[in-house]
C-alpha cells in the first residue's frame, strides 16, 4: 500500500473530478487534517471509501463538493479549474449527501420539490413519474410524498434525502455514511435508489461512498480507498 | 411655552429618590437580597444621569456643529458596541456590521429628519439633534441586537439545512435566505408591536415629556408621529444593514458557509 498512488487506477478513463494535492488545515490552528491528496473520480467509478472515525472521509468529500474551502492544491471538474460562480452547477452535478439527513418541515412532497426552486434547476421540472418509479422500487406507495417529514422514521428520512438528490440527476454522488444509522432492509432500499438512478438516464455516472461496512463497501463498490490520519491509499 | 412646566428644586428629586426604600423594604422583608444592588443601581442611575445633564448642557451652551458631530458620533459607537454585547453568538465581522449599521442607518435617519421634515436651523441644534439620534438609536440597537441573534443562531443550529440547499445546487443567497428572512423580521417586530399599541396602552415617553414641558397635546402627538415613523424606519434600515453584513462575513464567493466562524459569546 503506498499513498498517493490512487490516480494510477484510472489514467486511462476520462475523468470527471481530479483533486491535485488537496489539503485542508483545521480553522483557528496550523494543524493540517487533510494534506497532499490526490484523487481522479472517473466516468463509471464505483469508489467505496474506508477508515478509522477522525481520518478525513467526511472532510475530503466535503471538499470536494466544496463545501468547505481548500488550503491546499486544486479540483479539477472535465479536466478544468471551477470559478466561484460556476460551483452551484458544479454542485448540481456533484451532490454530496450528509449522514444527518436535513429535511425542512412541509411534505415528502415539498422537500422533493424544492432544489427546483434554486435559480440553477429551474430549467428542470419536478418529475413525478421518476419519483413514482424509485418508490415503487422500494414499496413505498405514493401516500408517502404527502406524509409530513416530521413523522418520518429515520431512514425514511435518508431515503428522502437521497431521492431529492438523484432526481436532479447528477454525474456524480458523494454519499457521506448514508445508512450508518440504518436497518439492513432500509439499507438495501437506499442501496437501489442509488443503483436505479446509475441505470437510468444517459452518461456513465459515478459513486464515491463513505461507509464503515465492509459487507456494503463489497456491494455497493468496485474500488476501495482507505484513509487514516488525513492520507489516502487504494486497497488492491 | 418655556415657563409653563413646574421647575424642581434638588429637595425635590431627593424626595422621589427616597422612594427606592419601597423597594429596600420589599427586597429585607421577602429576603431578595437586592439592597445592595438597588443601592448601587440608585447612585449610578443618578451620577449617570447628572453627568449627561453637564454634557448636555455643555453642549447645548456651545452650540457647535463640531461639538454636535463629535457627540452623535461617540453615541452611535457605543450603541454598535452594546447591540453586540446582547447577542449570544458571535463572528468575526459583528463587531464591525453592528457600528457601521448602526451609525449609518441612525444618521441617515436623523439627517432626513433634521433637514428634510422638522427643518432646523441651524441643523445642529443640539436642542433637537442630540435627542432625536438618541431615540433612533435606543431603537435600532434593539432591532440590530434581536436580528443578529437570531440571524447567527439559526445558521449555528440549522447548518444542516444551509448546506443541504447548497449541495442540491442552491447560490449562498438562497441557502441563507430564510435566515436572513427570519432575522430582519425579529429586528423589526418590536417597533411594529410599539406601533400598534402606541397611545392605547402607554404614552410614548417623549410625548409624556413634551406635555409635562407645556406642549399641547395635539402639538405632542405631531412629534410623536413623526419619531414613530423615524424610529421605525431606522430600525429597518439597521437591522437590514446588518444582517446584510453579517451574511458576507459568512458566505465567501465560492458559495462556501463558514460555519466555524460562528461561535460562543466565550
Amino acid at each position: 500500500m503506498e499513498y498517493g498512488t490512487v490516480v494510477k487506477n484510472n489514467q486511462d478513463t476520462h475523468s470527471l473530478i481530479e483533486g491535485i494535492d488537496i489539503g485542508r488545515i483545521a480553522p483557528g490552528t496550523n494543524e493540517w487534517i487533510l494534506e497532499g491528496i490526490k484523487i481522479k473520480i472517473g466516468a463509471g467509478d464505483r469508489i467505496g471509501i474506508v477508515g478509522p472515525t477522525g481520518s478525513g472521509k467526511t472532510l475530503l468529500l466535503r471538499l470536494l463538493a466544496l463545501l468547505d474551502p481548500l488550503d491546499a492544491g486544486t479540483i479539477k471538474w472535465h479536466g478544468k479549474g471551477i470559478s466561484g460562480y460556476e460551483i452551484p452547477s458544479y454542485r448540481k452535478s456533484v451532490i454530496y449527501t450528509h449522514q444527518q439527513p436535513a429535511l425542512f418541515e412541509g411534505t415528502v412532497e415539498y422537500n422533493l420539490r424544492l432544489p427546483f426552486s434554486f435559480r440553477e434547476n429551474i430549467k428542470t421540472n419536478y418529475n413525478p413519474e421518476v419519483i413514482k418509479k424509485q418508490l415503487e422500487s422500494v414499496n413505498l406507495s405514493e401516500n408517502f410524498l404527502n406524509k409530513p417529514t416530521r413523522e418520518l422514521s429515520g431512514g425514511e428520512r435518508q431515503i428522502v434525502a437521497v431521492l431529492r438528490a438523484v432526481q436532479l440527476n447528477p454525474e456524480i454522488m458523494l454519499l457521506d455514511e448514508p445508512t450508518a444509522s440504518l436497518d439492513f432492509d432500509t439499507t438495501i432500499c437506499v442501496e437501489s435508489i442509488i443503483k436505479n438512478w446509475l441505470n437510468t438516464g444517459r452518461g456513465a455516472k459515478a459513486t464515491c461512498w463513505v461507509s464503515h461496512s465492509h459487507d456494503q463497501v463489497e456491494r455497493i463498490s468496485k474500488r476501495r480507498l482507505f484513509m487514516k490520519n488525513g492520507q489516502i491509499s487504494d486497497i488492491q | 411655552m418655556n415657563n409653563l412646566y413646574i421647575e424642581l428644586t434638588y429637595t425635590q428629586v431627593a424626595f422621589a429618590a427616597l422612594l427606592i426604600i419601597i423597594n429596600g423594604i420589599i427586597s429585607l422583608l421577602l429576603r431578595l437580597d437586592l439592597e445592595r444592588r438597588l443601592l448601587i443601581a440608585s447612585i449610578r442611575s443618578i451620577v449617570q444621569l447628572l453627568l449627561v445633564g453637564l454634557v448636555l448642557h455643555w453642549v447645548f451652551t456651545l452650540n457647535k456643529w463640531y461639538i454636535v458631530i463629535l457627540l452623535m458620533f461617540l453615541m452611535a459607537i457605543i450603541a454598535g458596541i452594546a447591540a453586540v454585547n446582547r447577542t449570544e453568538r458571535r463572528y468575526p465581522g459583528i463587531w464591525f456590521s453592528s457600528i457601521v449599521s448602526v451609525w449609518s442607518s441612525s444618521w441617515i435617519i436623523t439627517a432626513i429628519a433634521l433637514f428634510g421634515i422638522v427643518n432646523v436651523e441651524p441643523w445642529y441644534k443640539p436642542q433637537y439633534a442630540i435627542p432625536l439620534l438618541g431615540m433612533i438609536l435606543g431603537n435600532s440597537l434593539t432591532g440590530i441586537s434581536l436580528g443578529l441573534n437570531r440571524f447567527s443562531e439559526e445558521l449555528y443550529t440549522n447548518r444542516n439545512r444551509v448546506e443541504a440547499f447548497l449541495t442540491l445546487g442552491a447560490t449562498k443567497w438562497e441557502a441563507a435566505r430564510i435566515p436572513v428572512q427570519n432575522a430582519i423580521r425579529t429586528g423589526m417586530i418590536p417597533i411594529i408591536n410599539v406601533m400598534m399599541v402606541v397611545g392605547i396602552v402607554s404614552l410614548p415617553g417623549m410625548m409624556t415629556g413634551q406635555l409635562l414641558a407645556g406642549v399641547q397635546p395635539v402639538e405632542a402627538v405631531k412629534y410623536q408621529i413623526i419619531i414613530l415613523f423615524l424610529l421605525a424606519s431606522g430600525t429597518a434600515l439597521g437591522t437590514l444593514s446588518s444582517i446584510l453584513l453579517g451574511y458576507r462575513f459568512l458566505f465567501n464567493e465560492h458559495h462556501q458557509f463558514l460555519y466555524w466562524k460562528i461561535t460562543d459569546r466565550q
